[in-house]
């Protein structure tokens, strides 16, 4: 077998695997950590270096010294060991692991199949048009691999040869994938998976507490997507709610336990009054969250989204891959408009003795009796301040956060003044909340879509009055306006950390206009990837099908996967069957194939290039054990063979 | 249970030789090739079974076609497995005798002129080897090593011929009988002593006239039936008419017989082992001698095709001739 002879992972197999898991698991690497990846980049190192050398693979307890390291490591990377997160790690640490001790040729299987499972965890997390081509990529070179194991230790295939057998595989195979990809029905989950625990590195979070460490304006990668069918609100319009943070619990806030939910489909009470101003489409990458991000007031009319009475949308379960839902824009309607009793009060708790220099500040500033002029005295009071916009505040973390962050640091970013102002307008009997999601966006002029970025997530609140309903208040519009009209990314680039996640991302290069128009076409490009392949389920696929194949019937669907099938995997079996088969041979070949089969009864074989004299040489000179017979055998061969020709 | 497993491996046999006969050579087609996932195929069908849930649980349209994509990558591996061993042909060779106890090698002759065919594995029982059709070698040789552990003909049932190139996902493969036997002569035993070797009373023939000897005493003319192997090949590159080399070897006088009957109450895998031995023995010395045995005799005569002539004799005897028809090319 191939593994008794000598090492079987030599550099020729070692190479297109380990280039493989090298592409996936550094592409997991903004979703997981940097630390798995540089270990197995280490140990890739290291293993080609012994396959250079030709060294044996290592010893068995240097094995087992090795799992129990990785799986401590693993034990400390991960602290919620039922997540997603946790889970990929763990796959990642094992196929270190694995590399770390192949030595068979079943390796290259466990190997490969680990890639494809990383290939199934890189698109839980990014499922971009280039992820999608680096993975294609991944796969051809773990498809390489499994060749170079099934061939033996001195195969002469040309390289080419290599690469087209494997493009090939791919290429036939792909027809057959599109057709099942578009016939494939969508259904529901089966049951709840586990998600990203860690969900808040990658934008909003359902809880803001001070002295968290905040990424704000640091990643560039892409939260959601919006086109407008219609007008565009203005860009200092463009508040995308995604949740509300009302109860305030040991001095952070989060999302009310019991909102209550509309029924699925329906949009919250009370929305559904105001005329449709435009209609616009948002394409929501996985967030792992189940918030949708929406524009108010909107409503939308799709089945799997959950309206709440906060005024919010989400869907039942979180995201785990991109999503398009589609709003109608309403204009603002307050008929029948009220806050119920439990509401307001929940609204409004906010203990007094915990700020004594805040609860002073909202006794001089309140009017009592008139809400709208006690938010008008607050925020000039934070336009009075000397307060500083910065995305790398000193930290706070003392319970009495308002009076420290209004009075001595008076530095911060968007969920400092929205914190602050919220407990401001509680101490001040005001019913208010703040709300988490994303400000403005870039809009690509190739395709007139917003592109919203992580770095855009912003925090801002609403306040309760009366006759007017919920009103957006953003404070942070006050003391940094320039964040609120410019967008992110012209706001925020001369600071230090601008972009610090996304140190390749092109945003960088702002100043050159072809470099943005570069970007714009390939944004263009990936949105729509997005929109079409990944938002493909339901009635996208109801549609293409009946375009394609007109009714949806079985009989017709499965008419479509033969005809695949037949433009496919028929012509490469006939290319091979007639190749092999005497259909190709002339009446000349047939002979000399009928020579050949008679030399061969007498143990001699045409080798290839040998003329039919030079076998007859070599019939003879083998000694074959009965002389007789085999001497007549070639002289009747010989008189057949001169008399043909 | 015996007799159920015994039953079931004569239907077995019955069912394979009718679908696949014993032949010289055995162009494989549908008819003779089986394919199934090999274990690693099957872990990946499982593997698409989690990916699925996978893409259905988190709802994930890439993931699908993920699934979809190595579903179909696998189908077209079982086509591109089968084209490996489609329209290869296998034929058996003329098999090396062996004295008892060697390694005997099984030679096979794999041809497949119009395309490469790689990591094509052969095995006979639990020996194995491994080869490759490619650019260089169209055809290969190959040989299967088997150590029989009887006298006679040794038959190496039927071949398997596999391959699970190019993924090593699928495994085609198929049952070969290349009717080619392979003789095993007697394990060449000294005898106790050796009554046998009597002197006997030799002709003076200083030269027999036979051509197959091992050594070439001169010319003469070709002439229609002559041997081709003994054409002195050199004359015919002059432009000459074809010369054949007349061979001969001077023999003693002194020829020796080697009669089976001459031991008695002894059992006939001894004798036949002593025989062995003492046909060895005055081959090596350059005597001839005479081999007797109930059913024939052989000689008197010497050289090295005499010898060969003899041990076959002794590895067929007690054989039942009706099998070995086509064997005694």
């Amino acid at each position: 077998m191939h593994d008794s002879a000598g090492i079987f992972w030599n550099l020729r197999r070692l190479t297109p695997i380990v280039g493989m898991l090298v592409v996936l698991i550094w592409s997991l690497a903004p979703a997981l950590s940097w630390e798995l990846p540089l270990v197995f980049t280490m140990v890739v190192g290291w293993r080609i270096w012994r396959a250079w050398r030709c060294a044996k693979p290592i010893s068995r307890w240097l094995v087992n010294v090795s799992v129990a390291v990785g799986g401590l490591g693993w034990w400390l990377l991960f602290p919620s060991k039922l997540s997603l997160e946790s889970a990929v790690g763990l796959l990642v640490a094992g196929v270190t692991l694995k590399l770390l001790e192949a030595s068979q040729r079943r390796d290259a299987f466990v190997l490969v199949y680990s890639g494809f499972l990383l290939a199934v965890a890189v698109f839980l997390f990014n499922q971009s048009l280039w992820q999608s081509l680096i993975v294609l990529t991944a796969i051809a070179l773990g498809l390489n691999g499994l060749h170079e194991a099934s061939l033996d230790e001195i195969s002469t295939l040309p390289v080419t040869r290599k690469l087209t057998l494997v493009g090939l595989t791919v290429l036939i195979a792909m027809p057959i994938t599109i057709t099942w990809f578009l016939i494939f029905p969508r259904i529901a989950p089966l049951w709840a998976i586990p998600v990203m625990a860690d969900a808040a590195r990658m934008g909003m979070s359902d809880t803001l507490r001070p002295g968290d460490v905040s990424r704000l304006g640091q990643d560039a990668s892409v939260a959601f997507r919006v086109q407008f069918d219609g007008d565009q609100p203005r860009f200092d319009d463009l508040y995308w709610r995604g949740i509300t943070l009302g109860r305030f619990n040991e001095g952070s806030w989060q999302q009310h336990n019991h909102l209550k939910q509309t029924k699925l489909g329906s949009p919250p009470p009370a929305l559904t009054n105001g005329i449709v101003k435009s209609h616009y489409t948002v394409f929501q990458t996985a967030s792992h969250r189940p918030w949708l991000y929406h524009l108010e007031p909107s409503t939308t009319s799709q089945s799997n989204v959950i309206g709440l009475t906060d005024g919010t949308y989400r869907t039942r379960w979180p995201i785990t891959s991109d999503l398009s839902l589609s709003y109608e824009l309403r204009a603002r309607d307050l008929t029948g408009l009220r806050l119920l009793d439990n509401d307001f009060d929940r609204e409004l708790y906010f203990p007094v003795d915990l700020n004594p220099r805040a609860s002073e500040l909202v006794a001089q500033l309140m009017t009592p009796g008139d809400p709208k002029t006690t938010v008008t005295n607050v925020l000039k009071w934070y336009q009075s301040q000397p307060f500083v916009y910065t995305l790398e505040p000193s930290s706070i973390r003392e319970p009495n956060f308002v009076d420290r962050f209004l009075f001595e640091t008076q530095e911060g970013f968007c969920e400092h003044f929205a914190y602050s102002f919220v407990a401001l307008m509680r101490l001040a009997g005001i019913p208010a909340r703040i709300v988490g999601g994303y400000m403005g966006g870039e809009l690509n002029p190739i395709n007139n879509t917003i592109t919203v970025r992580e770095m855009d997530a912003h925090a801002w609140t609403e306040v309760w009055i009366d006759e007017l309903g919920w009103m957006r208040v953003d404070p942070t519009g006050v003391v940094a306006p320039e964040r609120i009209r410019l967008g992110s990314i012209d706001s925020l680039r001369s600071s230090a950390s601008f972009l610090s996640e996304s140190p390749l991302s092109l945003l960088h290069l702002n100043d050159w206009q072809w470099i943005n128009t570069l970007r714009w076409r390939l944004d263009a490009l990936n949105y729509r990837w997005q929109s079409n392949i990944m938002s493909y389920r339901d009635k996208q696929q109801s549609a293409l099908l009946k375009s394609i194949i007109g009714k949806i019937t079985p009989l017709r669907i499965l008419m479509l996967l033969g005809a695949t099938l037949l433009l496919t995997l028929v012509p490469l079996m006939l290319w091979f069957v007639l190749r092999g088969s005497a259909l190709f041979k002339t009446s000349q070949q047939r002979k000399l194939q009928h020579i050949d089969l008679r030399l061969r009864e007498y143990g001699v074989f045409r080798l290839e290039g040998e003329t039919l004299r030079q076998a007859v040489k070599r019939a003879n000179a083998a000694s074959a054990s009965d002389l007789a017979t085999l001497t007549d055998a070639v002289n009747a061969f010989e008189r057949t063979y001169y008399a043909k020709t | 249970m015996t007799g159920f497993s015994q039953f079931v491996n004569a239907r077995w046999l019955r069912w394979i030789s009718k679908r696949i006969p014993r032949n010289d050579t055995t162009t494989l087609y549908q008819r003779q090739l089986f394919i199934f996932p090999t274990a690693a195929g099957s872990g990946l069908i499982c593997l698409l079974v989690v990916m699925l849930l996978i893409a259905i649980n988190y709802q994930n349209n890439l993931v699908y076609g993920l699934v979809f994509l190595f579903g179909t990558i696998l189908v077209v591996t079982v086509h591109l497995t089968f084209a490996n061993l489609y329209g290869l042909s296998v034929s058996g060779l003329a098999n090396m005798p062996i004295f008892l106890g060697q390694e005997g090698q099984i030679r096979l002759h794999l041809a497949a002129p119009q395309r490469r065919r790689m990591s094509i594995r052969l095995s006979a029982g639990s020996a194995q080897t491994s080869g490759n059709i490619d650019n260089h070698h169209r055809e290969i040789d190959t040989l299967v090593a088997v150590i029989p552990t009887k006298r006679g003909r040794f038959d190496v049932g039927r071949i398997r011929i596999e391959t699970d190139y190019p993924f090593g996902l699928i495994r085609c493969w198929s049952w070969v009988d290349v009717a080619q036997p392979l003789w095993v002569y007697p394990h060449p035993k000294n005898p106790p002593d050796n009554p046998t070797v009597k002197p006997h009373e030799g002709t003076g023939t200083a030269l027999q006239n036979a051509t197959d000897g091992a050594d070439w005493i001169s010319f003469r003319s070709y002439g229609d039936g002559d041997p081709i192997r003994q054409i002195h090949w050199g004359s015919v590159a002059r432009g000459s008419d074809p010369q054949i080399r007349v061979m001969g070897r001077a023999t003693s006088d002194e020829t020796s017989v080697f009669d089976f009957d001459a031991y008695a109450d002894v059992d006939i895998e001894s004798r036949l082992s002593w025989l062995c031995f003492a046909i060895l023995r005055a081959h090596s010395a350059n005597l001839g001698f005479t081999l007797k045995l109930p059913s024939k005799t052989l000689g008197p005569a010497s050289g090295s095709d005499h010898r060969d002539r003899a041990l076959m004799a002794l590895a067929r005897f007690d054989h039942n001739p009706d099998i070995e028809d086509y064997a005694d090319a």
